[in-house]
């Protein structure tokens, strides 16, 4: 299938509400014409290089959140537990949580942190506990 | 020459328009028209797929202050991205027109969060067509709030390509007939991913309704169909149409709008209906 011939600019109709919203309905408009060949009326180098050297910047790098969020879609056992035991609950969410424990809580209460974290309502559930206690181990041991 | 003149004249001061208006004795409307719709013309002012990186950077910025939850959503996006390994030829052009959907959406939605007062809220939704109010005001927010347990999936779908160039043609054909109806359709990437929803469509009624397609076997169909459903009411989405189609049959595209068009308007609450 051909590309578009046409181009649209994205750039200069974001700043007022009507303007945002017209650019989502012409933007419609063009997926209505054309599918997903919409997109090369408003990149340029659609097929270029852009997602093989898409990196994380510096204010958002964070070694510890990804080596966490790895570790929690990995097959992993304790991974496979704890995924099982959140089920809806968003693993991304629990990352951000454990990473932040990770930095500013201290190491005698980190435990008690991890079980909070865990727990959806009461917290002296003995699986809780022990979630808690071998993820621990586990991100000492990693981190 | 004068258009050469014009261009130089926006790209740098745009006050010196206004000069020149004066000078040929133009309206300075007729003169900002002319250098507008020039500019807007010119090839250069795609943007290059980096800028989009750019773009989702500063409205993370701006979200953290507006709205945490969205910039949480647009922070797991970005890093989302970098781990993409695209598997397949449409993998780019999706992952860019869905990252361009985002940002816009997200545009729209802060503008209106920054707004001081209620009633000022309200009334930028009562500018929007039934379809976009439902998703802006309805869906929008629900993805932004939630813990998107299919968010991990995404990426998975992208990489090996699941995207399917056919289905997605049955799609915009369905949608261009039904906007030749006078019908109303609304096409998000994340209803797709996350809700189970190729299309929402409004008719007369203007009731907004999540519509699925597929030309899946009937063995799979109905596995299909109850994850469908259960996917729906986990967000919320409170009737559905759920449209299988035999691509043999030379006239199912006009079979399905008929029963799109009709069903949107006629479909009660709670009702997760199967056509097939």
């Amino acid at each position: 299938m051909t590309n578009p011939k046409e181009t649209r600019s994205y750039n200069h109709q974001m700043e007022t509400f009507t303007e945002a919203l017209a650019t989502a309905r012409q933007m419609q408009q063009d997926w209505l014409s054309y599918g997903l060949n919409f997109i090369h009326l408003y990149v340029d180098d659609v097929d270029g290089d852009w997602l093989d050297t898409w990196e994380n910047d510096e204010i958002f790098a964070n070694p510890v959140l990804d080596h966490i969020k790895e570790f929690l879609v990995s097959d992993d056992i304790l991974a496979v537990r704890l995924r099982n035991y959140l089920g809806e609950r968003s693993l991304f969410d629990l990352a951000v949580n454990l990473e932040e424990m990770w930095r500013i809580t201290p190491a005698s209460e980190r435990l008690a942190t991890v079980k909070n974290i865990l727990a959806i309502g009461e917290t002296d559930d003995v699986d809780i506990s022990d979630l808690a206690d071998s993820l621990l181990n586990k991100l000492t041991e990693t981190l | 020459m004068l258009k050469a003149t014009l261009y130089f004249v926006v790209k740098y001061k745009i006050s010196i328009d206004i000069f020149l208006g004066a000078q040929k004795n133009q309206s300075v409307e007729v003169l900002l028209m002319t250098a507008k719709s020039y500019s807007y013309s010119k090839v250069g002012d795609r943007l290059q797929a980096k800028e989009i990186k750019d773009k989702l950077k500063s409205l993370i910025e701006q979200a953290s202050s507006i709205d945490s939850n969205l910039a949480k959503k647009l922070d797991e996006i970005n890093r989302w991205v970098k781990d993409i390994k695209p598997g397949s030829l449409t993998a780019k052009p999706l992952v860019l027109a869905f990252l361009l959907e985002v940002i816009t959406d997200a545009k729209i939605w802060l503008i209106i969060q920054s707004l001081p007062s209620e009633a000022e809220k309200a009334a930028k939704f009562e500018q929007m067509t039934p379809n976009e109010r439902y998703w802006y005001g309805y869906l929008f927010p629900k993805w932004i709030n939630a813990t998107d347990a299919k968010f991990y999936i995404w990426k998975q779908k992208l990489m090996a390509g699941e995207f399917n160039q056919e289905d997605d043609d049955i799609i915009k054909t369905i949608a261009q007939h039904i906007a030749s109806r006078n019908g109303n359709v609304w096409q998000r990437y994340i209803a797709d991913l996350s809700m189970a929803t190729d299309l929402i469509v409004s008719n007369h009624q203007q009731q907004p309704l999540c519509i699925q397609i597929t030309s899946v076997s009937e063995e799979l169909n109905r596995q299909k169909y109850q994850a469908w459903e259960s996917t729906l009411r986990s967000w919320e989405i409170e009737r559905g149409l759920f449209l299988s189609y035999n691509p043999q049959n030379a006239n199912f595209i006009n079979q399905l709008v008929n029963v799109t068009l009709y069903n949107s308007d006629y479909l009660v609450d709670g009702k997760y209906l199967k056509f097939s």
